[in-house]
């Protein structure tokens, strides 16, 4: 208990040192201070919101900006702040589903790779190479079928692509690392391949995985947009930035005005996700990192190398 | 070589033979048989039962997958429950606009994308290199439907600031009349192709900064050439290999912005078709189409990988597992 302790202790001191180091970038900064903003905003949005979502002011539909609406009102008279302040949780939702996804899958592959047996790692390499040319919209059609339009469709699409994707570029990292002495040395001391894999080879891989994660969350709001406006994405009435964006598309010639917040705010939280991801390579890859690899040399010259 | 393509092929059949058990399934596991889905839902039961005779999906699974393969095969890919008409001229006609716009956009990318991340390559500091980062990161990140729609508003003709191109519809009469097919597909495609040039652009310059401090550039130097020009010959000729996966993977990825601005410029194309149709449960056409579709991008797969060994000199001897570059996601 007492060692699970300390070691929560250490990794946690390490996550700080991880997001210390990106707030001291002005870009690692302004992504942190959105990505605050978009988490408030969901919990605040999950008690309250301007205006209640069912509420529809008919008198006021295609509103311009007013006090009363801050961001004006769609077709129906619904309030624009509001169902994009209930949005975000819907995307939220989204982004950490497929990245679990994205993540469990990848190491499923991995592990594969690495596997003894060369039908199993055979098996891994085919399977990544030829499903990536698969479009995720072609995927997120074949279960629309059976599914319906539902944030599942979304998140089984973006997180098996993404998945695959994670688990190619994770791929040299797990294969160096589970060659190396300290493996050979862990095995040798007793421990499973198992055990292994899990201690030694996937604490490797974290730091690309995170990285990539974070460039996938981005991608998976983008796809969100593009799902659910083909009608294979979010359903109907519920509340999500694509779903309000698209709601707005059809008028645009007519009401331009509105368009911009939906769109404006995906791409602002986009750009946020992927410059915390440059930011977090920046903080973890040792080949960019000049402290870290500094600190890389050294224990390679401790160990008598 | 001749030995990786063998093995490349083999690859693309299985990949093909599990995807279509895969497509197959799917469209099996519905709540409720096809047929009864397929009649509606206010149908009688003599009706479903006559429907599902006529599709023959009162048979049993293997023997359906195996009468649909072969179909298949045969180039049969069915005739629409709902229109009558023959999926495979219908497919046909869509992908006349659909191949055309994805073809234009990812031409408009490699414009777009290669110089500009050369050059941002090229200016590793200073004030042009930063705003490159900026503004292909901000591209990158617009979606389509956004995207599209901006540029209506500036370019559209009848709503837009400057409107010179149209912003809806495709000429009734197809491509008999190539230049007003061509121009109607001016906005898709620039609204596809800036999004993906941005991101064409990362590729391009993480590739050749990734060879920056190999000894190539710094011989192509010695040989008396500058820091700018060592990048685009002998740099360029370098991450040749890389950029052609990328291409191919960008076909595959462009494919959602291009189905989401299909809809929004009202192309008649695939987006429309495929949209429709699974709305309708016209299941078994969807079945083929979807099939055909991912067939299609396997066929891409497959055509990438045996250009990028072709462009790559130094994979001639080695052996054949696949080497692609990592590689970032995208939408």
């Amino acid at each position: 208990m007492k060692g699970f302790r300390s070691r929560l202790r250490r990794a946690l001191s390490k996550i700080g040192g991880t997001f210390g180091y990106i707030w001291h970038r002005g870009e690692g900064r302004f992504a942190l201070i959105v990505l605050g903003i978009w988490l408030l905003v969901c919990i605040v949005a999950a008690f309250w919101t301007p205006e209640s979502l069912d509420t529809s002011d008919g008198y006021n539909t295609w509103a311009s900006p007013s006090p009363a609406h801050p961001l004006g009102t769609d077709g129906t008279g619904r309030d624009m702040l509001s169902w994009l302040m209930a949005g975000s949780g819907t995307e939220l939702q989204i982004v950490v589903a497929t990245c679990m996804l994205a993540a469990l899958i990848g190491i499923v592959f991995i592990s594969f790779t690495l596997a003894r047996s060369a039908l199993a790692s055979e098996i891994a390499v085919v399977v990544t190479d030829t499903l990536l040319s698969i479009p995720i919209v072609l995927i997120a059609l074949i279960l629309a079928v059976p599914l319906g339009a539902s944030l599942t469709v979304i998140i089984i699409a973006c997180g098996v692509s993404y998945g695959l994707n994670l688990a190619r570029i994770a791929k040299p990292q797990a294969v160096l690392a589970a060659n190396s002495r300290y493996v050979e040395a862990a095995r040798a001391a007793g421990s499973s391949r198992g055990r292994a894999f899990f201690r030694h080879v996937l604490p490797n891989v974290i730091p690309v995985m995170s990285v990539q994660l974070s460039i996938c969350a981005g991608t998976a709001i983008l796809a969100e947009a593009g799902l659910t406006y083909l009608g294979i994405g979010v359903p109907a009435g519920t509340a999500s930035w694509g779903a309000s964006l698209s709601a707005s598309a059809s008028f645009i010639s007519i009401f331009p005005l509105t368009v911009v917040w939906p769109g404006a705010l995906i791409t602002i939280v986009v750009v946020a996700l992927n410059l915390f991801g440059d930011s977090l390579r920046r903080a973890v890859d040792p080949v960019v990192n000049s402290q870290l690899r500094a600190a890389a040399e050294e224990v390679e010259r401790g160990s008598g190398k | 070589m001749l030995k990786f393509v063998v093995r490349r092929l083999a690859l693309f059949c299985v990949a093909l033979i599990v995807l279509s058990l895969l497509v197959f399934a799917c469209l099996r596991i519905l709540p409720g048989n096809v047929a009864a889905v397929m009649a509606g839902t206010n149908s009688t039961p003599e009706r479903i039962a006559a429907l599902s005779e006529q599709l023959g999906l009162n048979r049993s699974y293997p023997a359906q997958y195996f009468q649909w393969i072969g179909d298949l095969l045969h180039g049969n890919l069915g005739t629409s429950v709902l229109t009558g008409r023959s999926t495979m001229a219908e497919t046909w006609q869509r992908a006349q606009v659909t191949l055309p716009l994805i073809v234009l956009g990812l031409l408009l990318s490699l414009v777009i994308g290669i110089p500009l991340g050369v050059v941002a390559s090229s200016h590793r500091e200073g004030g042009l290199h930063s705003v490159l980062r900026y503004v292909s990161l901000t591209a990158g990140a617009v979606p389509a439907l956004w995207g599209g729609l901006l540029l209506i508003l500036v370019f559209g003709r009848g709503v837009g600031l400057i409107g010179i191109f149209p912003s809806q519809g495709f000429p009734e009469d197809g491509w008999s009349s190539p230049a007003s097919a061509l121009v109607s597909l001016a906005l898709p495609a620039l609204s596809v192709g800036i999004i993906s040039g941005a991101q064409m652009m990362r590729y391009t310059q993480s590739a050749l900064d990734g060879i920056a401090e190999s000894g190539y550039i710094t011989m192509a130097m010695a040989s008396g050439s500058t820091r700018a020009r060592a990048i685009r010959t002998t740099g360029l000729r370098i991450v040749l290999p890389d950029l052609i996966s990328v291409t191919g993977l960008s076909f595959a990825q462009m494919i959602t912005g291009v189905l989401v601005i299909e809809n929004l410029f009202s192309l008649p194309g695939l987006a429309s078709m495929l949209v429709t149709d699974v709305g309708n449960r016209d299941l078994i056409k969807v079945q083929s189409e979807l099939m055909l579709l991912a067939a299609f991008f396997l066929l891409i797969g497959l055509l990438t990988d045996i250009a990028h060994r072709v462009a790559d000199p130094r994979m001639r001897g080695v052996g054949a597992e696949s080497v692609a570059p990592a590689q970032e996601v995208s939408a």
